[in-house]
């Protein structure tokens, strides 16, 4: 009874000083937040550029190409006059300017060859390539809404999934993995560490209370700590629509949230014992934590990937906490649960004996 | 003058004294660098991963109209492509290494040319709308400049480009850039915050508020430590970036502009420290804020969005803000020669400027405040 109450006073001081230091939730809050927000941007630009369109042909022709280039979804299109164009492609307001020439019309009646141009602001190959397809395939649309399309050749799309999932939404979950990650090697790792940097290891360890306690009291502390930042975002997320799991899948979402911080939290006690200063904790467990999340994949479809980090990623829990997530929340499926949950359990069992082991050999030292 | 003088002696003495201190404290410095040369590295992760499709192309038709049309596939700036059997591209998609599967039906020559249409199977994991959305513009792209290839009179309106750079950037050398203005800031909060939190916690703060030194004085000298230790750190990430292929189109600009940006990044760590007065709380922050800020001052495009989101709003509002913005700008023109801010250089350094004597002047006044009874 004393022990549980000893091992309740230890979390509940841990949590104490969680709450009272806000430079450690911002530690923990900030890249994930950073992370979250650049997503944000990415998600309402990405694919859609902002582009100027001079117009100076109003031929039939000419109107259904604007048609065209106004329902593409890769442009967010400003038409402009020539001039204020320039002006605003030099501001950097707008990433290229699409011009529809005089006679556009006239020289698609009479079967010429006829050029649309596009003057690109080719700062970097990311935005410049999306750029370089966008005007072609535009020109496809207008050629598909011809009546008498000299194209015979029609896509016949087949979907491997269901639905497709927005990009905001499948950038999430990898976050909140990385989220989990930060929190479990932080809060973990800086409790562990402080003990050792503040020399208040001592009082605990000449305590009448055994050394497993004070070992399972820390890890504990640390998982709650993760555990309660999850939640949140958990909530924030199936509140506002975004991450929202249907029926029983709340069960798997929650489980393999809840396994995988506890293999985080593990992880951070062996960093906070092995370094013992909170700048080194602090650093050591935001990279560590951005290096799992980025060769697990981090927010890119693995195929995209080079071949060494697609086999890097299958020795990483996070790719399969990420899998597992993605399979409950977006597709209501258990597809390969079992082989994700094992494996992020038998990471959680690795981690906790580690970190355990690494508190228990330092408190006895 | 010789009180002028005094105070120069004075900065110089705090100057040479903080960097006595930071003999003892490397790992700060080694932070400094690890953590920017990690983004780097994380940075060109990204750029790798955000390619092209990897697309299996499956040729049941070898004409020459086929062999044509998989060459407009592969000129579309869309598609990795592996031409493939049925049974392998079934392989590859089912292992998630590919996303989209192309077949090239047995038929496509023939139908062609006799005028009859032509069903073109895609089959598409369609993980994300992102990359889907990419495919499934790509594939009647390639459609339309195959036939006005194969087809010049029937297809007509085509596509005419004219770059305004005078050449293409990759993606890696463009992020590179902001490896290196990361290291620059984060160096600089972190020896900065570090040698001012140090002095509060040590209570040598006193001592020097007591001093016939002024504020001014003090702080300054203590800018110029930083600005040394920050240098170095910021000299070893632009080599690196260097030893990856990225050479600087204007080192004697990236050496100025080294200089106008590290004084403001120094200046504000000096007054996270100050108003902070303990490592334990500036450290963290420090290194929690570099990634965040990094992230809105436009380390993968030009941060200037259009005002017609709520999101794109606060973007802009957070980019206008951020030093870093500034300080990535004046690195993208010293590394690449073109601007990607509004402002012109001139501009950027006015602003930077403005950051230093606002940051300089609230250290030295939390110092001074320290003197008063």
């Amino acid at each position: 009874m004393s022990e549980m109450r000893a091992l309740l006073s230890i979390v509940r001081n841990d949590l104490a000083l969680w709450v009272r230091r806000p430079s450690q939730i911002f530690v923990t809050l900030a890249p994930v937040l950073g992370l979250a927000l650049l997503f944000l941007l990415f998600s309402s630009a990405v694919g859609r550029q902002p582009v100027a369109l001079v117009i100076m042909d109003d031929g039939p022709a000419a109107r259904q190409l604007v048609d065209a280039l106004e329902g593409s979804d890769a442009y967010i299109l400003y038409r402009e006059t020539a001039d204020h164009a320039r002006t605003e492609l030099a501001e950097l307001r707008v990433h290229a300017i699409i011009t529809i020439p005089t006679g556009f019309s006239d020289r698609y009646e009479a079967h010429q060859a006829d050029p649309v141009s596009i003057e690109i602001n080719n700062l970097n190959n990311d935005m410049t390539l999306d750029l370089r397809r966008s005007l072609p395939a535009a020109i496809t649309d207008f050629y598909e809404a011809q009546p008498d399309s000299p194209i015979d050749v029609e896509v016949r799309e087949t979907d491997l999934r269901t639905q497709d999932i927005g990009l905001l939404e499948f950038m999430l979950l990898p976050n909140i993995v990385l989220l989990v990650t930060v929190s479990g090697l932080v809060n973990t790792g800086l409790s562990t560490g402080r003990e050792f940097e503040e020399r208040t290891i001592a009082e605990l360890a000449l305590a009448p209370i055994g050394r497993g306690v004070i070992v399972a009291g820390k890890l504990l502390a640390g998982w709650l700590t993760t555990l309660v930042l999850a939640a949140v975002v958990l909530v924030l997320g199936a509140a506002s629509g975004f991450l929202a799991p249907s029926g029983w899948y709340w069960l798997p979402t929650v489980g393999m949230v809840a396994l995988y911080a506890l293999a985080a939290a593990g992880l951070g006690a062996a960093i906070g014992v092995a370094l013992r200063r909170i700048a080194s904790v602090s650093v050591v467990s935001l990279t560590l934590a951005f290096y799992l999340f980025f060769l697990s994949g981090g927010i890119s479809v693995a195929a995209f990937l080079p071949e060494w980090i697609q086999t890097v990623a299958h020795f990483i829990p996070s790719y399969y906490a990420v899998h597992a997530l993605d399979m409950a929340v977006f597709y209501g499926s258990t597809d390969e649960l079992g082989r994700d949950a094992a494996m992020v359990a038998a990471t959680a069992v690795i981690t906790v004996l580690i970190g355990a082991r690494a508190l228990d050999r330092r408190i006895e030292s | 003058m010789s009180s002028l003088r005094s105070q120069v002696r004075a900065a110089w003495a705090m100057c040479l004294k903080d960097l006595r201190v930071a003999r003892a404290r490397v790992a700060f410095t080694v932070i400094g660098v690890v953590i920017p040369v990690n983004f780097l590295f994380l940075f060109i992760l990204v750029a790798v991963g955000g390619g092209q499709a990897p697309t299996a192309v499956v040729m049941e038709d070898q004409g020459v109209l086929a062999q044509r049309f998989a060459s407009a596939m592969e000129n579309a700036h869309s598609f990795e492509i592996r031409y493939s059997s049925a049974a392998d591209a079934r392989r590859l998609m089912d292992e998630g290494r590919i996303v989209a599967i192309v077949t090239i039906p047995a038929s496509f020559d023939n139908d062609l040319r006799e005028g009859r249409p032509v069903d073109l199977p895609v089959e598409i994991n369609n993980l994300n709308f992102d990359f889907t959305a990419d495919i499934r513009r790509a594939v009647p792209l390639a459609i339309t400049s195959f036939y006005a290839d194969a087809f010049p009179t029937e297809v007509t309106v085509r596509a005419n480009e004219i770059d305004v750079q005078a050449h293409d950037t990759d993606y890696v050398p463009y992020l590179a850039v902001s490896a290196v203005v990361a290291a620059f800031f984060l160096q600089a909060i972190i020896q900065a915050a570090a040698a001012s939190a140090t002095e509060y916690e040590d209570h040598t703060d006193l001592e020097l508020a007591l001093s016939p030194a002024s504020p001014w004085a003090i702080t300054l000298g203590k800018v110029a430590a930083a600005l040394v230790l920050t240098a170095l750190a910021g000299a070893i990430v632009i080599a690196l970036v260097i030893a990856i292929g990225v050479q600087p189109l204007h080192p004697l600009e990236l050496a100025g502009f080294g200089l106008a940006i590290m004084i403001p990044f120094v200046a504000i760590g000096l007054l996270v420290g100050s108003v902070l007065k303990r490592r334990t709380a500036a450290i963290p922050l420090a290194i929690g804020s570099t990634l965040p800020l990094l992230f809105v001052s436009g380390p993968f495009a030009p941060p200037v969005y259009p005002a017609d989101t709520p999101a794109f709003v606060i973007g802009q509002i957070l980019a206008d803000v951020s030093p870093l913005t500034y300080g990535v700008a004046l690195m993208q023109l010293a590394f690449h020669g073109f601007n990607t801010w509004t402002v012109d250089p001139l501009g950027d350094i006015a602003v930077l400027l403005v950051f230093a004597v606002v940051a300089v002047g609230g250290a030295a006044f939390v110092l001074g405040r320290r003197a008063r009874p």
